[in-house]
Protein backbone atom coordinates (compact mmCIF):
# COMPACT_ATOMS: atom_id res chain seq x y z
CA UNK A 1 0.00 0.00 0.00
CA UNK A 2 0.98 3.55 -1.05
CA UNK A 3 2.03 5.81 2.14
CA UNK A 4 -1.07 7.34 3.76
CA UNK A 5 0.94 10.61 3.70
CA UNK A 6 1.24 10.37 -0.13
CA UNK A 7 -2.69 9.43 -0.60
CA UNK A 8 -4.03 12.55 2.31
CA UNK A 9 -1.54 14.70 -0.23
CA UNK A 10 -2.06 13.98 -3.74
CA UNK A 11 -3.14 17.09 -4.75
CA UNK A 12 -0.08 18.86 -3.52
CA UNK A 13 2.37 16.19 -4.84
CA UNK A 14 0.50 17.02 -8.27
CA UNK A 15 1.20 20.70 -8.31
CA UNK A 16 4.49 19.89 -7.23
CA UNK A 17 5.61 17.72 -10.54
CA UNK A 18 3.33 20.70 -12.47
CA UNK A 19 4.75 23.52 -11.27
CA UNK A 20 8.43 21.75 -12.07
CA UNK A 21 8.16 23.77 -15.91
CA UNK A 22 11.08 23.29 -17.35
CA UNK A 23 11.71 19.96 -16.42
CA UNK A 24 8.10 18.22 -14.55
CA UNK A 25 9.36 15.45 -12.14
CA UNK A 26 8.94 14.58 -8.21
CA UNK A 27 10.67 12.44 -6.33
CA UNK A 28 9.05 10.42 -3.56
CA UNK A 29 11.14 9.07 -0.56
CA UNK A 30 9.53 5.92 1.90
CA UNK A 31 6.99 5.54 -1.28
CA UNK A 32 5.33 2.37 -0.17
CA UNK A 33 4.60 0.86 3.69
CA UNK A 34 7.02 -0.55 4.83
CA UNK A 35 5.73 -3.69 5.09
CA UNK A 36 4.40 -3.99 1.45
CA UNK A 37 8.08 -2.21 0.72
CA UNK A 38 9.59 -5.55 1.65
CA UNK A 39 7.13 -7.80 0.10
CA UNK A 40 8.43 -6.12 -3.38
CA UNK A 41 12.12 -6.64 -2.27
CA UNK A 42 11.15 -9.80 -1.71
CA UNK A 43 9.62 -10.77 -4.96
CA UNK A 44 12.62 -9.28 -6.60
CA UNK A 45 14.91 -11.57 -4.72
CA UNK A 46 13.43 -14.62 -6.26
CA UNK A 47 13.51 -12.98 -10.08
CA UNK A 48 15.85 -14.37 -12.39
CA UNK A 49 17.77 -11.56 -14.75
CA UNK A 50 19.11 -12.17 -18.25
CA UNK A 51 22.20 -10.12 -18.64
CA UNK A 52 21.62 -8.28 -21.74
CA UNK A 53 24.66 -6.02 -23.73
CA UNK A 54 25.25 -3.87 -26.59
CA UNK A 55 28.43 -1.70 -25.62
CA UNK A 56 27.43 1.25 -27.23
CA UNK A 57 24.61 1.52 -25.34
CA UNK A 58 24.30 -0.68 -22.24
CA UNK A 59 25.24 -3.32 -20.15
CA UNK A 60 22.87 -4.49 -17.24
CA UNK A 61 20.60 -7.26 -16.31
CA UNK A 62 16.81 -7.62 -17.21
CA UNK A 63 13.32 -9.47 -15.90
CA UNK A 64 10.46 -8.34 -16.11
CA UNK A 65 6.85 -8.33 -13.97
CA UNK A 66 3.56 -7.25 -12.51
CA UNK A 67 4.33 -6.37 -8.66
CA UNK A 68 2.96 -2.75 -9.16
CA UNK A 69 -0.91 -3.08 -9.10
CA UNK A 70 -3.96 -1.23 -10.16
CA UNK A 71 -3.75 1.47 -7.51
CA UNK A 72 -0.20 2.19 -8.33
CA UNK A 73 -1.32 3.05 -11.59
CA UNK A 74 -4.18 5.00 -10.59
CA UNK A 75 -2.27 7.26 -8.13
CA UNK A 76 0.28 7.92 -10.78
CA UNK A 77 -2.48 8.62 -13.26
CA UNK A 78 -3.68 11.31 -11.24
CA UNK A 79 -0.17 13.00 -10.39
CA UNK A 80 0.42 13.26 -14.34
CA UNK A 81 -3.04 14.22 -14.92
CA UNK A 82 -2.90 11.13 -17.87
CA UNK A 83 -4.58 7.58 -17.87
CA UNK A 84 -1.56 5.53 -17.30
CA UNK A 85 -2.88 2.14 -17.68
CA UNK A 86 -1.35 -1.29 -15.79
CA UNK A 87 1.26 -2.27 -17.68
CA UNK A 88 4.33 -4.65 -17.79
CA UNK A 89 7.45 -3.30 -16.04
CA UNK A 90 10.65 -3.96 -16.31
CA UNK A 91 13.23 -4.67 -13.79
CA UNK A 92 16.54 -3.93 -14.75
CA UNK A 93 19.45 -4.88 -12.51
CA UNK A 94 23.40 -2.68 -12.64
CA UNK A 95 26.41 -4.27 -11.09
CA UNK A 96 30.02 -3.28 -11.25
CA UNK A 97 30.58 -2.62 -14.89
CA UNK A 98 26.95 -1.48 -16.09
CA UNK A 99 25.93 1.07 -17.01
CA UNK A 100 23.31 2.92 -19.81
CA UNK A 101 25.14 5.36 -22.37
CA UNK A 102 23.25 8.52 -24.42
CA UNK A 103 23.53 8.15 -28.15
CA UNK A 104 22.27 9.94 -31.54
CA UNK A 105 19.69 7.04 -32.09
CA UNK A 106 17.88 7.16 -29.08
CA UNK A 107 14.52 9.34 -29.90
CA UNK A 108 12.17 8.29 -27.18
CA UNK A 109 8.76 9.71 -27.73
CA UNK A 110 8.00 12.82 -24.52
CA UNK A 111 6.07 10.87 -22.12
CA UNK A 112 6.10 9.87 -18.24
CA UNK A 113 8.85 7.90 -17.00
CA UNK A 114 8.01 5.92 -13.56
CA UNK A 115 11.14 4.91 -11.62
CA UNK A 116 11.03 2.94 -8.36
CA UNK A 117 14.13 2.49 -6.24
CA UNK A 118 14.45 -0.84 -4.64
CA UNK A 119 17.95 -0.79 -3.31
CA UNK A 120 18.92 0.13 0.32
CA UNK A 121 22.00 1.56 1.20
CA UNK A 122 23.90 2.53 -2.03
CA UNK A 123 26.43 4.81 -2.09
CA UNK A 124 26.39 7.86 -4.91
CA UNK A 125 29.85 7.38 -5.29
CA UNK A 126 29.24 3.69 -6.71
CA UNK A 127 28.04 5.19 -9.51
CA UNK A 128 24.62 3.95 -10.53
CA UNK A 129 22.68 6.82 -10.88
CA UNK A 130 19.89 7.90 -13.02
CA UNK A 131 20.34 10.82 -14.56
CA UNK A 132 18.09 12.93 -16.92
CA UNK A 133 19.72 15.93 -19.90
CA UNK A 134 17.55 18.11 -22.04
CA UNK A 135 18.59 19.71 -24.83
CA UNK A 136 21.20 22.38 -23.50
CA UNK A 137 23.44 19.49 -21.72
CA UNK A 138 21.82 20.47 -18.28
CA UNK A 139 21.94 17.61 -15.74
CA UNK A 140 19.08 16.58 -12.92
CA UNK A 141 20.66 13.57 -10.48
CA UNK A 142 17.91 11.39 -9.27
CA UNK A 143 18.05 10.15 -5.70
CA UNK A 144 19.23 6.67 -4.95
CA UNK A 145 17.73 5.46 -2.00
CA UNK A 146 15.29 2.69 -1.31
CA UNK A 147 11.12 2.56 -1.60
CA UNK A 148 12.07 5.90 -3.84
CA UNK A 149 9.46 6.50 -7.01
CA UNK A 150 10.45 9.14 -9.51
CA UNK A 151 7.99 10.45 -12.11
CA UNK A 152 9.34 12.63 -14.55
CA UNK A 153 7.88 13.83 -17.84
CA UNK A 154 10.20 13.43 -20.85
CA UNK A 155 10.07 16.23 -23.53
CA UNK A 156 11.52 15.75 -27.34
CA UNK A 157 14.92 16.75 -26.07
CA UNK A 158 14.84 14.77 -22.65
CA UNK A 159 17.19 11.72 -22.28
CA UNK A 160 18.29 9.57 -19.30
CA UNK A 161 21.27 7.46 -18.28
CA UNK A 162 22.85 5.49 -15.27
CA UNK A 163 26.04 6.14 -14.82
CA UNK A 164 28.38 3.56 -14.77
CA UNK A 165 28.81 1.24 -11.38
CA UNK A 166 32.21 1.51 -10.17
CA UNK A 167 35.07 -0.83 -8.65
CA UNK A 168 33.82 0.52 -5.36
CA UNK A 169 30.44 -1.12 -5.40
CA UNK A 170 31.79 -4.56 -4.86
CA UNK A 171 29.57 -7.18 -5.02
CA UNK A 172 26.67 -5.16 -4.58
CA UNK A 173 23.71 -4.01 -7.18
CA UNK A 174 21.16 -1.72 -7.62
CA UNK A 175 18.10 -2.42 -8.97
CA UNK A 176 14.87 0.28 -10.31
CA UNK A 177 11.60 -0.97 -11.83
CA UNK A 178 10.91 1.40 -14.61
CA UNK A 179 8.24 1.61 -16.62
CA UNK A 180 7.75 4.43 -19.50
CA UNK A 181 4.78 5.67 -21.70
CA UNK A 182 4.88 7.42 -24.65
CA UNK B 1 63.79 10.81 -43.73
CA UNK B 2 66.60 11.24 -41.23
CA UNK B 3 65.23 14.93 -40.46
CA UNK B 4 66.66 16.46 -37.48
CA UNK B 5 63.84 17.02 -35.57
CA UNK B 6 63.14 13.17 -35.44
CA UNK B 7 66.84 12.22 -34.70
CA UNK B 8 65.92 14.95 -31.71
CA UNK B 9 62.96 13.50 -30.34
CA UNK B 10 62.45 9.67 -31.23
CA UNK B 11 63.82 6.59 -30.25
CA UNK B 12 66.98 5.63 -32.87
CA UNK B 13 65.14 2.54 -33.54
CA UNK B 14 62.11 4.18 -34.66
CA UNK B 15 64.26 5.67 -38.01
CA UNK B 16 66.00 2.58 -39.59
CA UNK B 17 64.54 1.58 -43.09
CA UNK B 18 63.61 -1.93 -42.21
CA UNK B 19 62.07 -1.00 -38.75
CA UNK B 20 60.02 1.49 -40.47
CA UNK B 21 59.15 -1.36 -43.24
CA UNK B 22 57.99 -4.06 -39.87
CA UNK B 23 55.70 -0.74 -38.71
CA UNK B 24 54.43 -0.82 -41.82
CA UNK B 25 53.34 -4.05 -42.23
CA UNK B 26 52.77 -4.26 -38.24
CA UNK B 27 50.39 -1.15 -38.49
CA UNK B 28 48.04 -2.72 -41.48
CA UNK B 29 48.03 -5.81 -40.54
CA UNK B 30 46.68 -5.91 -36.72
CA UNK B 31 43.61 -6.61 -35.72
CA UNK B 32 40.67 -6.03 -35.24
CA UNK B 33 41.50 -2.21 -36.49
CA UNK B 34 44.88 -1.02 -37.94
CA UNK B 35 46.66 0.00 -34.87
CA UNK B 36 50.34 0.33 -33.47
CA UNK B 37 52.20 0.23 -30.04
CA UNK B 38 55.86 1.78 -30.00
CA UNK B 39 57.24 1.56 -26.39
CA UNK B 40 60.35 3.47 -25.71
CA UNK B 41 59.06 5.91 -27.89
CA UNK B 42 60.59 9.44 -27.45
CA UNK B 43 64.61 9.76 -26.08
CA UNK B 44 64.31 9.21 -22.60
CA UNK B 45 65.32 12.68 -21.54
CA UNK B 46 62.18 14.44 -23.37
CA UNK B 47 60.11 11.91 -21.98
CA UNK B 48 60.81 12.43 -18.20
CA UNK B 49 60.68 16.53 -19.51
CA UNK B 50 56.94 16.07 -20.68
CA UNK B 51 56.01 14.29 -17.45
CA UNK B 52 57.53 16.67 -15.07
CA UNK B 53 55.82 19.76 -17.31
CA UNK B 54 52.45 18.30 -17.13
CA UNK B 55 52.68 17.73 -12.91
CA UNK B 56 52.46 21.85 -13.36
CA UNK B 57 48.88 21.87 -16.12
CA UNK B 58 45.86 22.73 -14.20
CA UNK B 59 43.56 19.44 -14.74
CA UNK B 60 39.70 19.98 -15.27
CA UNK B 61 37.12 16.87 -14.24
CA UNK B 62 35.24 15.65 -16.77
CA UNK B 63 32.33 13.32 -16.34
CA UNK B 64 29.36 12.33 -18.39
CA UNK B 65 27.47 9.21 -19.26
CA UNK B 66 30.48 7.76 -21.48
CA UNK B 67 33.25 9.16 -19.15
CA UNK B 68 34.80 10.25 -15.79
CA UNK B 69 38.41 11.50 -15.28
CA UNK B 70 40.82 14.57 -15.45
CA UNK B 71 41.79 16.46 -18.31
CA UNK B 72 43.80 19.33 -19.12
CA UNK B 73 43.29 21.81 -22.22
CA UNK B 74 44.27 21.24 -25.63
CA UNK B 75 47.94 22.55 -25.41
CA UNK B 76 47.87 24.89 -28.38
CA UNK B 77 46.86 27.40 -25.27
CA UNK B 78 49.15 26.24 -23.17
CA UNK B 79 52.64 28.20 -21.88
CA UNK B 80 54.38 25.66 -20.71
CA UNK B 81 56.91 25.07 -23.57
CA UNK B 82 57.88 21.40 -22.98
CA UNK B 83 54.45 20.90 -23.81
CA UNK B 84 54.71 23.19 -26.44
CA UNK B 85 57.70 21.98 -27.56
CA UNK B 86 56.18 18.36 -27.68
CA UNK B 87 52.97 19.41 -29.94
CA UNK B 88 55.17 21.37 -32.11
CA UNK B 89 57.38 18.15 -32.69
CA UNK B 90 54.40 16.09 -33.45
CA UNK B 91 52.34 18.22 -35.52
CA UNK B 92 55.78 19.25 -37.70
CA UNK B 93 55.69 18.33 -41.69
CA UNK B 94 58.75 15.69 -40.88
CA UNK B 95 56.37 13.38 -38.20
CA UNK B 96 53.07 14.12 -40.45
CA UNK B 97 55.49 12.73 -43.29
CA UNK B 98 56.61 10.02 -40.51
CA UNK B 99 53.29 8.82 -39.60
CA UNK B 100 51.80 8.57 -43.03
CA UNK B 101 54.50 6.58 -44.16
CA UNK B 102 54.18 4.12 -41.84
CA UNK B 103 49.77 4.40 -41.48
CA UNK B 104 49.28 5.24 -45.24
CA UNK B 105 46.60 7.61 -43.87
CA UNK B 106 47.14 11.16 -45.11
CA UNK B 107 46.94 13.40 -42.21
CA UNK B 108 47.89 17.13 -42.63
CA UNK B 109 50.53 18.38 -40.09
CA UNK B 110 49.62 21.36 -38.23
CA UNK B 111 45.86 19.69 -37.30
CA UNK B 112 46.39 18.18 -34.28
CA UNK B 113 44.45 18.00 -30.77
CA UNK B 114 46.21 17.18 -27.84
CA UNK B 115 45.50 17.24 -24.23
CA UNK B 116 46.33 15.58 -21.27
CA UNK B 117 44.63 13.26 -18.94
CA UNK B 118 44.73 11.86 -15.52
CA UNK B 119 43.03 8.63 -14.04
CA UNK B 120 42.30 7.81 -10.91
CA UNK B 121 40.74 4.94 -9.30
CA UNK B 122 37.01 4.33 -10.63
CA UNK B 123 38.02 6.38 -13.91
CA UNK B 124 36.96 5.06 -17.04
CA UNK B 125 35.78 5.85 -20.62
CA UNK B 126 33.10 3.39 -21.99
CA UNK B 127 33.41 2.01 -25.33
CA UNK B 128 33.06 4.11 -28.96
CA UNK B 129 34.76 4.82 -32.17
CA UNK B 130 35.95 8.40 -31.75
CA UNK B 131 34.59 9.09 -35.28
CA UNK B 132 34.48 12.80 -35.91
CA UNK B 133 34.86 14.77 -39.06
CA UNK B 134 38.55 14.68 -40.06
CA UNK B 135 39.84 12.84 -37.25
CA UNK B 136 42.02 10.36 -38.86
CA UNK B 137 44.33 9.01 -36.18
CA UNK B 138 44.21 8.56 -32.66
CA UNK B 139 46.99 8.67 -30.48
CA UNK B 140 48.16 8.26 -26.81
CA UNK B 141 51.65 8.75 -25.41
CA UNK B 142 51.15 6.86 -22.15
CA UNK B 143 53.41 8.69 -19.39
CA UNK B 144 52.86 6.08 -16.63
CA UNK B 145 53.07 2.14 -16.20
CA UNK B 146 50.41 0.38 -14.96
CA UNK B 147 50.25 -3.50 -14.52
CA UNK B 148 46.90 -5.90 -16.03
CA UNK B 149 45.48 -5.62 -12.47
CA UNK B 150 45.18 -2.01 -12.13
CA UNK B 151 43.00 -1.51 -14.81
CA UNK B 152 43.50 1.74 -17.64
CA UNK B 153 44.35 -0.50 -20.47
CA UNK B 154 43.66 0.52 -23.81
CA UNK B 155 40.65 -2.26 -24.76
CA UNK B 156 40.30 -2.87 -28.72
CA UNK B 157 36.89 -4.52 -29.85
CA UNK B 158 36.56 -6.85 -32.44
CA UNK B 159 33.16 -5.43 -34.90
CA UNK B 160 30.77 -7.20 -37.24
CA UNK B 161 28.23 -5.25 -39.50
CA UNK B 162 29.87 -1.50 -37.91
CA UNK B 163 29.12 -2.81 -34.01
CA UNK B 164 31.92 -3.87 -31.49
CA UNK B 165 31.00 -6.88 -30.21
CA UNK B 166 34.08 -8.72 -28.25
CA UNK B 167 37.77 -7.07 -26.77
CA UNK B 168 40.67 -8.68 -28.87
CA UNK B 169 43.44 -6.75 -27.49
CA UNK B 170 44.64 -5.02 -24.31
CA UNK B 171 47.11 -2.63 -24.17
CA UNK B 172 48.25 -1.87 -20.70
CA UNK B 173 49.91 1.62 -20.40
CA UNK B 174 54.05 1.81 -19.99
CA UNK B 175 55.53 4.70 -19.43
CA UNK B 176 57.42 6.55 -23.15
CA UNK B 177 55.17 3.89 -24.87
CA UNK B 178 53.30 6.02 -28.15
CA UNK B 179 49.94 4.05 -29.32
CA UNK B 180 47.94 5.08 -31.95
CA UNK B 181 45.13 3.69 -34.53
CA UNK B 182 42.92 4.68 -37.51
CA UNK B 183 40.10 6.09 -36.73
CA UNK B 184 37.26 4.55 -38.69
CA UNK B 185 33.52 2.89 -38.41
CA UNK B 186 34.69 0.13 -36.73
CA UNK B 187 37.46 1.54 -34.28
CA UNK B 188 35.90 0.81 -31.33
CA UNK B 189 37.46 0.60 -28.19
CA UNK B 190 37.59 1.96 -24.42
CA UNK B 191 39.60 2.74 -21.14
CA UNK B 192 39.05 0.29 -18.53
CA UNK B 193 38.33 1.34 -15.47
CA UNK B 194 40.97 1.82 -13.05
CA UNK B 195 40.85 -0.37 -10.36
CA UNK B 196 43.86 0.15 -7.83
CA UNK B 197 45.38 3.39 -6.64
CA UNK B 198 47.57 3.50 -9.62
CA UNK B 199 47.42 7.14 -11.79
CA UNK B 200 46.86 6.52 -15.66
CA UNK B 201 48.77 9.83 -16.70
CA UNK B 202 48.47 10.32 -20.68
CA UNK B 203 48.31 12.73 -23.69
CA UNK B 204 46.09 12.03 -25.99
CA UNK B 205 44.25 13.36 -28.94
CA UNK B 206 44.07 13.33 -32.72
CA UNK B 207 45.96 13.36 -35.92
CA UNK B 208 43.57 15.36 -38.52
CA UNK B 209 43.86 14.81 -42.29
CA UNK B 210 42.28 18.24 -43.54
Amino acid sequence: MINKYYIQNIEQIKDAFHNNKEFPHVVLVDFFEKKDYEMIKQEIKRTTFSPEKDPLTHSYSIARTTFLNDPFFEFVSTIVNGNIKPMKQTILQFKHKDYTILNDQQQDKPGVDIIFNVTDDWQDEWGGSHFYVDGSGAYTKMLTTGNTLVMARRSADTKRFVKYVNCTSKQKSRIFIIMSTS
Amino acid sequence: MHNAILHEWLHPVYLQEDKITKLQHSFSSAKSFPHLVLAHFLVEKKATAILRAIAKEKLVLKDSDLFTFFQTNDFKITRNKVLLDFRNFLCSNDFSQYLTRITACKIKSKRIDMSASLYLKTHYLLPHDDRLERRRIAYLYYLSTLAKKDGGALALYDSKNKKPTEIVKKIVPQFNTFAFFEVSGCSFHEVEEIVSDKQRIAISGWFHDQ
